[in-house]
């Protein structure tokens, strides 16, 4: 599988840093299952992180926290392990940490209706607007047309989509930023499965899909 | 591991002699401690690899010793108090102990792995929040193209030269990695505090990577 587009950079660091907010990571951890290369990418981010928790001055520990740590080791010993997942626990579209958002498969979820070509469900809210949703538009349709007050990032699972700025495959991941208007529409053949994360409300072009808008929060 | 004091004598005249004397039976003790630094670092991958392969308590115990003090720094870097960093850093070397048959050194040194892990108890306690990671076992993972014996020798070489290469970075790109990774503040956060604009702080990031990348990769 080749991945053509990927997301921003600063947010591969961030993630692997341990500053990213949830909405975002819950992308990043879902791309890098699907992408070797930002995969290693993180592994070099989290290498520096690493090192740098080496070169930190260290601090003095308590007189038991060995003692206290080998405690904590025995009690966990004792409870019981927890089942190792086998190959029927995961999901073909679902990357397991997005599968651990949406504790089931794609074609088990309460898919809710988002305009006339479009389901969604809603996965993560975060404390800054941030908000990360699966998004499923129907084979041949398109979504409305519209603008952005804050990035947007779509990353497909399945089936694939097209818009202005080109096809968008499994595993590809379009960044909209303010300057971007589109339409995003499922190519023929199957619906399209995304997992989307914005941090502000969408601007539609259309008067009527602004309407609907105050009825569903996108 | 107490360091020999220096200790001089402030008599100087008939007890000068002794004073020397002690100045260099320290410095001898001091030498072989620094040269052992310098030449012959502790491979911490391999005693991790003891403990994954064996439950070899003698190397987890030392792999504590080093390492556990360095968590509780790390964790104390978010202005808690020292008691919750100790509970916090207990916990973390619990959780290196019981995975550490998950440990891979061909994929990442042992300071790196120890730090995720710090990384993501931390991220649980104090943002009260899920950290959504990757599973290695998860069937959709994208393979990984085939490691070779020469990755794994890069990877270990990588970790021994990646504190040089940190150090050499300008003071202005070594300054955002440290707060992007010791201190839980976002890029935006970052910029606040040192009254810049967003995108310098993302081009100081990447340049500081971008830099340490260059320099590993033309060792080769």
């Amino acid at each position: 599988m080749i991945i053509n587009y990927h997301p921003p950079e600063d947010l591969l660091f961030a993630y692997s840093a341990g500053d990213l907010a949830e909405a975002w990571s819950l992308m990043i951890a879902t791309h890098v299952s699907l992408c070797s290369s930002c995969r290693h990418q993180m592994f070099d981010a989290e290498a520096i992180g690493g090192s740098l928790i080496e070169n930190i001055t260290p601090e003095l520990l308590e007189n038991d926290t060995y003692e206290k740590t080998l405690a904590i080791v025995k009690n966990e010993e004792q409870l019981a392990k927890p089942e190792l997942l086998s190959q029927s626990d995961y999901s073909d579209v679902l990357p397991y940490p997005l599968l651990q958002y949406t504790g089931a498969d794609i074609d088990d979820l309460p898919w809710k209706r988002l305009g006339k070509d479009a389901f969604h469900i809603p996965l993560v809210k975060g404390r800054n607007g941030e908000l990360a949703r699966l998004l499923r538009i129907q084979e041949g349709k398109a979504v409305p047309e519209h603008g952005h007050n804050g990035t947007e990032l779509t990353m497909v699972l399945s089936g694939s989509f097209s818009d202005e700025n080109g096809q968008f495959v499994r595993g590809d991941v379009e960044t909209a930023d303010i300057d971007v208007i589109h339409q995003p529409s499922a190519d023929a053949g199957e619906d399209c499965i995304c997992l989307v994360v914005t941090d502000a409300p969408l601007e539609f072009t259309s008067p009527l899909a602004r309407l609907f808008q105050r009825f569903v929060n996108i | 591991m107490t360091r020999p004091e220096l200790s001089i004598n402030p008599y100087i005249g008939s007890d000068l002699l002794k004073s020397l004397t002690s100045l260099w039976i320290n410095q001898a003790l001091q030498k072989p401690i620094q040269n052992k630094q310098a030449t012959d670092p502790i491979d911490w991958s391999n005693v991790l690899g003891r403990v994954a392969d064996v439950g070899d308590v003698e190397a987890f115990k030392s792999i504590f010793e080093y390492f556990a003090p360095r968590v509780k720094a790390y964790i104390m870097r978010l202005d808690c108090d020292s008691l919750v960093a100790e509970e916090l850093t207990q916990e973390v070397m619990s959780i290196v102990w019981r995975k550490a048959k998950q440990y891979d050194s061909s994929k990442a040194a042992a300071s790196t792995w120890i730090f995720t892990i710090a990384r993501n108890l931390r991220i649980d306690t104090f943002r009260k929040e899920k950290r959504p990671d990757l599973d290695p076992y998860d069937p959709s993972l994208a393979p990984d193209p085939d490691i070779s014996s020469e990755d794994v020798v890069f990877a270990k070489q990588k970790a021994a030269r990646l504190n040089t290469e940190i150090r050499k970075l300008p003071s202005e790109q070594r300054q955002v990695l440290h707060m992007s990774f010791y201190d839980d503040i976002s890029h935006a956060e970052i910029a606040n505090q040192l009254n810049l604009p967003l995108g310098t702080v993302k081009s100081r990031i990447r340049l500081a990577f971008q830099r340490i990348k260059n320099s590993l990769g033309e060792e080769l």
